[in-house]
This record gives C-alpha cells, structure tokens and sequence, in this order.
C-alpha cells in the first residue's frame, strides 16, 4: 500500500464472503488488512545480518567448524580449510569422532588431538559454576594448544564457544598461532645459547684465577694461565659489544644508521690499509678498484661490516695465506649496485657448516681455537640488509671462502640530469 | 688403588684447567676431546669417575656418551657427573635421565669441584667396603 505522499507500508489482506445474492455476487463480505510493515523490515534486518555473519564467517582468519544438535559438523569455514588442507565437501556431516580421527591424522598420533567429545564434557562441567551473563558460555579456559604437522607444521589454539539457547550446538575456534610460538621459541634458544656462550669463557677465568689464588705455579704455567684470563675477557667484552650492536640494530630497525652518500672506492681502500699496519701479519691484497658511484651507506657500519669479513677471513686462514679484496659495479636489470667481494684460501666451510652461517652463536669450530662469538657473521648481515642489500657466501672445504657484500647505488633523478 | 678421572670437554682450556684443579690431589687423570674417544679410552682405562661436558661437537654428545656407558655393562659402574654451560631445569633433568648421577654447573669454582670428586671417591670407597 502506498500514501498520496509517496509513503508505503506492507500490508497482508485477507477477506472472506459471508453470503451472495442470487446472481452470485458478493453481499456481504469481512476483510482485514494487517500492517506488517514491521515483520517485513525486521526479515530484511535478518537477511542483511545473516549476509553479514556469513562474511565474517567465511572471511575469518580463525578457522571455524560448527557443530549442530545431531553433533555432526554443519558449517566449516575457508580458514580452516586453508590450515588443515582438508577439503569442506570431505568435512560436512562427519560425526564428532569422526572429526576427531581426521584431526589426530593431522597431528600424526591420537594422542596429540584431545577429543571434541571430551573438551564439551569438560565445559559442561564448568558450566555449573560459571553461567556467563551473556547467556553464552565461553569455555575460554579450556583452550587447547593443537600441533599439526600435515599439511605443514603449524600451532593451533582450540576454543570452544556453547550457546545457551541451543544447548548441543557447538561452534570451535582455531587460532593459528605457529608465528607467535616460533618467535618465543627462538627467543628461548638464543638466550640459552647466550648463556652458554657467558659460561664457558666464565668458567676459564672464574677456576684460572682461583687456582692462582689457591697455589702457586711455576712462572710459565702462570703466564699461560694469565694470558688465557686475558683472551677469555676479551671474548666476553667482545660478546658483549656485538650483542648490544646487533639488539641495537634489531630494535631501532636501522635509525641508528647513519646514512650519508659518499664514495665508497676510499672507505674500501681505508679499510684495507687498516690491516696493512707494520707489525701486523696479515695482508690484505687490493685489488685495483674500478670507478665506484657514489652510495648511501651508514660509513662507520659499513667498516664494521668489512672489518668483519677480512677479520674472518684471516682467522680461519693460514699464516702466510692470501686474502684479497677486490670491488666491482654490476648491473642487473637496470639496477645498479657494487659489489665487494672478500676472497680466502683457509679451510672453508662444509655444506652442513655453511647452511649455518648467519645463525647467532653458530660457531663451525667448538674447540675454543680460535676466538669468537659467532655474531660476526649475524652483524654483518644485519647491517648489509639495513642498506638494501645482500650477503653471499660461497665455500669449499680445503679451499677457502668468497664473502660478497653488494649494496645497491640510489639512483638519483637530479645527479642524473 | 689411585682412582682414575677421565676428564671429557672438547675446550683445551677447560682441560686444562679441570686436570691443574685436580692434579696435586692422589689422582690419575686422562683427558679426551670428544665423546667418540672418550668412551674408546674408558672401555680399555676402566676410569672410576668420568667429567663429562654435556654440549660436545662430533659423532656423540655428553648425552649420548652417557647413555652409552649405562647401557655398558663394563662401564656401567661408572660415577658419572656432568658439567654444563646450560644451568636450566631441564637441562639438567635430561642429563639425570640419560644416566648422570650428579652435575656442576659452569662456570664452576676449582675448590667446589675437588670437594665434589672427594665425596665421591669417599662414596666409591664405602660401597667396595660394603661390597667386599
């Protein structure tokens, strides 16, 4: 029905015939008209909300799986589909142990999936004490950390939400919480390494210094066991200092780097003439230097960076051995960058070895040889990456070990023309 | 009877240090860089106590080693205590578990461990009276 004024309103008639004259007509008749405008807006209100609800079901980043009263899964959502592999067609009206085995697949033993059946029992009974005033229960404390390993290893938080209204069913949430639990892990590991990394030189000075304390030796086993108080110090100061540089680094992401354009051919040749002082073994061969563009480089970091790959190359190289360093310009696909290449003949590393390399603390020699903390490597990548560019590493047992550092040239539209 | 000491650690230095620690006491000690030799020279030296560093690089561990030796019934008599770098909880659990009977924790003081190897040599030499 619609107003003179343009306004309308759904109406439901309905009319019925009392009695009829002789030729048929109608006499009498009794109708109604019903305004249910209001029904008719709240249908749409439902439809509406049902689209939405079905948006973010589907468009969840949680994975979902509903449940109905029969226990047989009802509504699975596209997340969960997407963590666990499975197919939505393969899923729908499987019964709760049913679901439970092609969970326990997943997880690779039975043992590692608890079942549905067991998680609602366990919410029922908590349910008796605790009655949320939402007249929903959320039984948020009996989440359960899942570890499946097909088709991909990945953690996942169980919850499970019960209605009030409609007691058998039950919805199930999973969180795919793998990066968060990787990064706590790798947290754990590095400072248990660190530790372990503090003790050793720790317990060296610690039962050095108390022996000297102790007794007293002869003069060369004193001197031997001073030096080595000495070395092992040093090992920790310098620990220290390259963990504080690499945390430094990590937390401010780069905005402690100093960034200035300059040549790069004379942070190079200074470097180099660095480990060419009188009285100091190693020789760095330099190999003549192309012309260079000028960079946008951090200068003080970007030594460190270099120190530290001559640095290596000496200690894990033979006395008179070579190491040389040599710089190109290259070109790939329009983008300029220079490359620094650092070249040894020491013992080079095994596969195993190399595959490694940037890991924080590794060190491919334990034997307490030679000196280091295994963050070299890790520095150096860190400050490279801060600049935009990459580190290789290429390495042979036996035959020695190519470092090549590239950091790409800032094209400039105003230097250009 | 000198007791005999076998001192495991692939670090010289901790060598080093562990046999000056123990060397002016009535010992005999020998020394081994890996788990692979250690276990060589305990099958042939029958060593009455072994310090064993539990983080070894190479074919076989602290663990390992010591899971070994229990396994031996030639060794198994062995006293073994463990020296470690990680001072956590579960670390040592798993060090109990693969058969250690007691651990010092790095960094350790040189006095500490030379009473550590008394009490030990004094329970070693209660249970072959008990034994006899």
């Amino acid at each position: 029905m619609r107003y003179k004024e343009g306004s309308g309103k759904w109406a439901l008639e309905s009319g019925m015939i009392f009695s009829k004259s002789q030729d048929g007509k109608a006499d009498n008749m009794v109708g109604t008209i019903t305004d249910i405008t209001r029904y008719h807006h709240l249908d749409e209100a439902l439809v509406r909300n049902e689209e939405a609800m079905r948006t973010i079901f589907s468009q969840s980043p949680d994975g979902i799986v509903v449940f109905d009263h029969k226990h047989e899964v009802s509504l699975v959502n596209e997340a969960f589909c997407r963590m666990t592999g499975l197919a939505r067609d393969h899923l729908l009206g499987l019964a709760e142990a049913q679901f439970d085995a092609v969970m326990q697949q997943l997880c690779g033993s039975e043992a590692r999936y608890s079942s549905t059946a067991n998680a609602s029992s366990m919410a029922e009974a908590r349910v008796a004490i605790h009655v949320d005033p939402k007249h929903r229960r959320r039984a948020s404390d009996r989440e359960v950390v899942v570890e499946i390993f097909r088709p991909e290893q990945r953690v996942l938080l169980r919850s499970l939400i019960e209605l009030e209204q409609d007691r058998l069913s039950r919805v199930m949430y999973f969180r795919d919480i793998t990066a968060a639990t990787q990064v706590e892990r790798m947290k754990s590991e590095f400072l248990s390494t660190a530790a372990h990394e503090l003790r050793t030189p720790m317990s060296i000075i610690l039962g050095y210094a108390e022996l000297l304390k102790m007794r007293t030796f002869d003069e060369d086993a004193q001197i031997r066991m001073i030096n080595s108080i000495y070395d092992q110090s040093q090992s920790i100061v310098k620990l220290l200092n390259e963990l504080l540089d690499l945390a430094r680094i990590e937390a401010r992401a780069g905005k402690a780097f100093n960034m200035m354009k300059l040549p790069i051919a004379p942070i190079i040749t200074q470097i180099a003439e660095s480990f060419m002082m009188p009285g100091d073994a190693r020789k760095v061969t330099l190999l003549p230097l192309p012309s260079l563009p000028e960079l946008m480089i951090d200068r003080e970091k970007i030594g460190q960076a270099l120190n530290n790959c001559l640095s290596n190359a000496f200690k894990f190289s033979g006395k008179d051995s070579e190491v040389s360093l040599e710089a190109h310009l290259e070109n790939s696909g329009g983008q300029r960058a220079v490359s620094i290449i650092v070249r040894d003949h020491g013992i080079g590393m095994s596969e195993q070895e190399l595959a490694r390399v940037f890991e924080k603390f590794y060190r491919a020699d334990t034997s307490g040889r030679t000196l280091g903390t295994g963050l070299g490597m890790s520095l150096i990548k860190e400050i490279i990456e801060h600049h935009g560019g990459d580190v290789y590493i290429a390495s042979e047992p036996g035959k020695g070990t190519v470092i090549t550092l590239t950091l790409p040239v800032v094209e400039n539209e105003e230097m250009a023309s | 009877m000198k007791h005999r000491i076998l001192l495991v650690d692939d670090n010289a230095e901790v060598r080093n240090l562990l046999r000056l620690t123990l060397v002016t006491s009535p010992y005999e000690l020998r020394e081994a860089t890996n788990g692979v030799a250690a276990l060589e020279i305990m099958r042939e030296w029958k060593p009455n106590i072994v310090l064993l560093d539990l983080m070894m690089p190479g074919e076989k561990n602290g663990l390992q080693v010591s899971r070994e030796i229990r396994q031996d019934p030639a060794l198994k008599e062995v006293h073994i205590t463990m020296l470690t770098a990680r001072g956590q909880q579960q670390d040592i659990q798993e060090g109990m578990k693969a058969g250690a009977d007691a651990y010092i924790i790095k960094p350790f003081s040189p006095l500490e461990l030379r009473r550590h190897i008394q009490d030990v040599v004094e329970v070693i030499n209660r249970r072959r009276l008990e034994g006899a």
